[in-house]
């Protein structure tokens, strides 16, 4: 799934919504390729740790790819660089390319 | 999608004293407006790039703090960013009118990242960014203000 241009208060309901959306389909594996995403702040990890809780208990997975250096170090900082499974890119993930 | 806002003439740090100001309502959308006011403040003052992202973070959250205020408050007055310029630094500060909050400088390290607490981390966020932010606020208290200052290149 794409997320870009910045998330935060006022567009991170729809990406709640959009991940809400693939774990309830059962989906195991999730992938946020995070190309095209200039911005986020805390209510965009909120989203994020709240899909990663969702989708462990069902055994799944959720990776992010492609993460900017912005965006990149507000994980960092917070030490949710642990928590999250990060790839530098989706090619990565598939193994295509 | 935000505007290139380094289309703007960056680069002096003329050693002036300025005052800007932007008043916007308490709603969600504003925040990314909030942000490119900021941002392109900081551009102008010629701050490093990874500092200008910083800022952005720091007024996203301190606005979106602002904002729940005034929702919770149920006030109708806008939210308030200055920005204060000196020779040797930019201050920002955000201020609302709505519910005060109590400030536990303590609560700023996060034990358990996956732990987030509504409102919490976003502090966490700014004073890992701006260690040495202000915030004037309390429990029932008219409001809050949040103020952060970033160097300036000589």
């Amino acid at each position: 799934m794409n997320v870009s241009g910045e998330v935060d208060l006022h567009t991170a309901p729809m990406l709640r919504e959009r991940i809400h959306e693939l774990t309830e389909q059962g989906t195991d594996r999730i992938v946020l390729d995070l190309t095209e995403l200039s911005f986020m702040d805390s209510t965009g990890l909120g989203v994020l740790v709240a899909g990663l809780k969702r989708i462990k208990s069902r055994d799944g997975e959720l990776i992010l790819a492609g993460m900017q250096d912005p965006v990149k170090k507000i994980l960092q900082v917070t030490g949710l660089d642990k928590v999250f499974d990060m790839r530098p890119s989706v090619a990565e993930v598939t193994g295509g390319g | 999608m935000e505007a290139d806002a380094r289309a703007v003439d960056a680069g002096t740090t003329d050693g002036g004293w300025h005052e800007f100001r932007l008043d916007f309502a308490a709603e969600p959308r504003f925040v990314s407006t909030a942000r490119l006011f900021a941002a392109t403040l900081a551009r102008q003052f010629a701050c490093p790039e990874e500092r200008v992202q910083d800022v952005k973070v720091a007024i996203s959250e301190a606005c979106s703090n602002a904002i729940k205020a005034h929702e919770q408050a149920g006030v109708p007055d806008p939210v308030q960013v200055f920005v204060h310029s000196d020779p040797g630094s930019l201050t920002y500060e955000v201020v609302d009118t709505g519910e005060g909050f109590e400030f536990d400088g303590a609560a700023l390290t996060l034990e358990d990242p996956a732990d987030l607490v509504e409102g919490g981390i976003g502090l966490t966020l700014i004073g890992a960014l701006f260690p040495g932010f202000e915030v004037r606020s309390g429990p029932g208290d008219n409001g809050t203000v949040l103020r952060f200052s970033v160097d300036l290149p000589d």
